[in-house]
């Protein structure tokens, strides 16, 4: 590809780590990412986060490989892999647009079978984990929830190391009303996975999943979180963003170009100041999509954080122009795009027409979900 | 009916305010409310809120003479006791009628409400009610005009409003837009009126609205009304405003190294802003339609000519406040754009910043209230 490094898949050592543990292991203890820097360009190879550069320089020196050998990435580039999505992959990408998600993180998954009798099994114990937490009397003020599917969710699976997704469905009944509806949904999944933690040796007994979308009441999603904690020795932890994550959403999702919805940025006025609790700021899309243009330049393929600093720095500063206000002293609370709404606290819905860029939503996703998998 | 409708409404008050509210309502009166509240400690020891209010209801029909007039001024007290519950629009009466003297001005509020209900007959239903009390010196006033087909209390089609006596302000809650029209033709030819105003100002604070719309009319014979009310004399039952002033901490062992700075910034904004409490707003929005206008970040934009249209909106408990705090903390820089500044004197929520169109139109600018920016 662009600028990596070359990469020789034949002679290539890890370092050498303690056996025990079942993830691979680094000298800072994580990932390999792209430093600082993201490559546009076809969808295998676009929209990475940046991650710390002092980690990247080092892995750099050593010229370790990623997990995925460069021959098998290369193979199947993205544009083909687009093509081949069927009409089902299509309706399984749009089934995540429009809806209010809550995104966790996982830690890999133990004993995680796909094949369709196992599949059964789970879906049984999660039927039977809910009804016994409903006689506990969980839920009380939601709708009784009954029945739950565990099955495979193509379409979300991108890069030749990504998993099957797989899809949650709870199904239940309001109090009143005799119809069966589905209440509940989670999905896991990692898109274009471009590092996958696991060691080759345990990969048979564990799968990663980078991703967790669950939607639907609360005490139903706490269920599903312990039984998928109990059944597979995982850990489910909600996932939040920071405001410079969030900047840097805003940005990155303004360079997609749809313009139907207007850029919201949320500001949350510190608690000293009484009396003012929040700022909106949302600028029209075609306005910012322009800036953007101006910011970017050449079409290359190398994308930065400075260039998404400039972005948000350059919107804010056009407010302190007309206002004397300082945006960049406060913090960001929720993002509005033509894509995405994205909420400090972990809070997700997808606006994309396009089905392509609910993929890259989803591969930011995994990008930020790997980088914040810390190893021991 | 009646009934229903009395429970509807004492439910949605707080269980101790109940009977405050009763006190104040006067239908029934001294003993009947002892031998009420009597009955009501007798039965439990607990009582539920909409037990209490089941037997409120049954003793205020075996009484008699419940109309819905009668009801709907119950209504006006609950809501006097919970005005910030609801949003409130500020719009503006034009046009006096009659002339200029105030001996021809009748304030009484029956004979208002005689004439809304002339006004009425001609453009609604019979069910249509209307109530009307003079409460603090203002003039409360409550329109209930139901759905023909439809059974039961509709909350949602009442009208209430508040009209400050002799000034041309007055303050809406659910006015909708199908029957807006009519109701304002209705009301406005009983307080002797032509033409009624949107004026572009919303919020949960009624009072804090009527004194940014006031401090606008005061000509002619409100001023005098509004002299007296402000006059800090003895008698004045006006609490006072007053800012608290922000203390220095005189330590000897902390050196504020830029304590003039502070103290120069605290001073503009006193020049600014005054020195009493600001009223409050919730919400201020503006829509920007200026042309892009960072230095540091792509500064070629600006010269594009091409409008970079935002929409901002401050929110908060008291935004005014908000403004003044964050120049105070160091958030904004002082002295803060006249936009901000303004929205007392302009007593408006929402304003555009435009670039002004040409020279012949500024005048038409000016009168349509917009603020223009060069």
């Amino acid at each position: 590809m662009t600028d990596r490094t070359v990469r020789t898949p034949a002679n290539v050592t890890y370092p050498d780590r303690s056996h025990g543990s079942a993830l691979r292991t680094f000298a800072m203890g994580t990932p390999f990412r792209t430093p600082d820097r993201r490559r546009f360009g076809p969808l295998g190879s676009s929209w990475r986060t940046p991650g710390r550069s002092e980690v990247l320089k080092r892995i750099d020196n050593q010229r370790i490989r990623t997990s995925t050998p460069r021959s098998r990435y290369t193979s199947k580039t993205a544009e083909e892999v687009l093509t081949e999505h069927t009409e089902v992959e299509q309706h399984n990408i749009k089934e995540l647009v429009g809806k209010v998600w809550h995104v966790f993180n996982l830690t890999p998954l133990y004993n995680f079978k796909e094949n369709k009798s196992d599949l059964q099994h789970y879906s049984r114990t999660l039927s039977s984990h809910i009804a016994a937490e409903c006689k506990r009397g969980v839920f009380v003020d939601t709708s009784e929830p009954g029945d739950a599917t565990v099955a495979l969710f193509s379409g979300l699976d991108v890069a030749a190391d990504d998993h099957k997704a797989v899809l949650i469905e709870i199904r239940g009944k309001a109090r009143n009303k005799n119809e069966d509806k589905v209440i509940s949904q989670a999905v896991l999944f990692s898109t274009d996975l471009e590092y996958n933690p696991l060691k080759a040796e345990i990969k048979e007994e564990f799968t990663y999943f980078a991703c967790m979308l669950i939607r639907g009441p609360e005490s139903v999603s706490q269920t599903l979180q312990n039984w998928i904690e109990v059944q597979f020795d995982c850990k489910v932890v909600k996932q939040t963003f920071t405001s410079h994550e969030l900047a840097f959403m805003a940005a990155m999702f303004t360079g997609f170009s749809e313009v139907h919805k207007p850029l919201e940025l949320v500001y949350k006025v510190p608690k000293e100041i009484e009396g003012l609790s929040h700022i909106d700021y949302s600028t029209n899309a075609s306005d910012c999509v322009r800036l953007w243009n101006k910011i970017r330049g050449t079409d290359s393929e190398i994308f930065t954080t400075e260039e998404a600093n400039k972005f948000i720095t350059g919107l804010e500063s056009h407010f302190f122009e007309i206002y004397s206000i300082k945006l960049n002293a406060m913090q960001l609370l929720t993002i509005g795009t033509s894509i995405a709404f994205v909420g400090q606290d972990g809070r997700l819905k997808v606006h994309a027409k396009s089905p392509e860029n609910v993929l890259k939503v989803c591969r930011h996703l995994t990008d930020v979900s790997v980088d914040r998998l810390t190893v021991c | 009916m009646e009934y229903n409708i009395l429970r509807n409404i004492l439910v949605k008050q707080k269980k101790e305010e109940v009977f405050q509210v009763l006190r104040r309502w006067n239908f029934l009166n001294g003993n009947e409310l002892l031998t009420l509240s009597d009955e009501v400690n007798a039965r439990t020891r607990s009582v539920g809120k909409s037990s209490l209010v089941s037997c409120v209801a049954e003793c205020c029909q075996d009484k008699g003479g419940l109309t819905m007039e009668v009801v709907g001024e119950l209504d006006l007290f609950c809501l006097h006791m919970n005005s910030t519950k609801k949003v409130w629009n500020v719009y503006q009466l034009k046009e006096k009628q009659g002339s200029s003297s105030s001996k021809n001005v009748n304030t009484l509020p029956a004979k208002i409400k005689t004439k809304l209900m002339k006004q009425m007959r001609i453009y609604f239903n019979k069910d249509c009610c209307v109530s009307l009390l003079m409460l603090d010196g203002l003039l409360w006033g409550r329109l209930y005009l139901p759905v023909k087909g439809r059974k039961g209390y509709q909350p949602t089609r009442c009208l209430y409003f508040i009209h400050y006596p002799l000034s041309p302000v007055i303050i809406f809650n659910g006015m909708k837009v199908s029957f807006g029209e009519f109701i304002s033709q209705c009301l406005v030819v009983a307080l002797g009126y032509k033409e009624l105003e949107d004026l572009d100002l919303t919020g949960h604070h009624y009072p804090s609205l009527a004194e940014l719309a006031l401090n606008k009319f005061s000509e002619g014979g409100y001023s005098k009304y509004q002299q007296i009310q402000s006059h800090r004399g003895p008698l004045n039952k006006v609490t006072s405003r007053k800012r608290k002033a922000p203390c220095f901490i005189e330590d000897e062992n902390i050196i504020d190294l830029n304590r003039a700075e502070k103290k120069r910034r605290l001073d503009v904004l006193e020049k600014k802003f005054g020195e009493y409490v600001m009223p409050t707003l919730e919400k201020v929005e503006f829509r920007v339609e200026l042309p892009y206008r960072s230095k540091e970040i792509v500064p070629e934009l600006s010269k594009d000519g091409e409008v970079f249209s935002c929409k901002v909106r401050f929110r908060g408990t008291s935004v005014l406040e908000g403004f003044r705090n964050l120049a105070t903390a160091g958030y904004a820089k002082v002295p803060l754009p006249k936009h901000l500044t303004c929205v007392t004197t302009r007593a408006k929520n929402k304003f555009l910043l435009m670039k002004p169109q040409n020279k012949e139109n500024k005048t038409q600018n000016a009168s349509q209230n917009r603020t223009v920016q060069r």
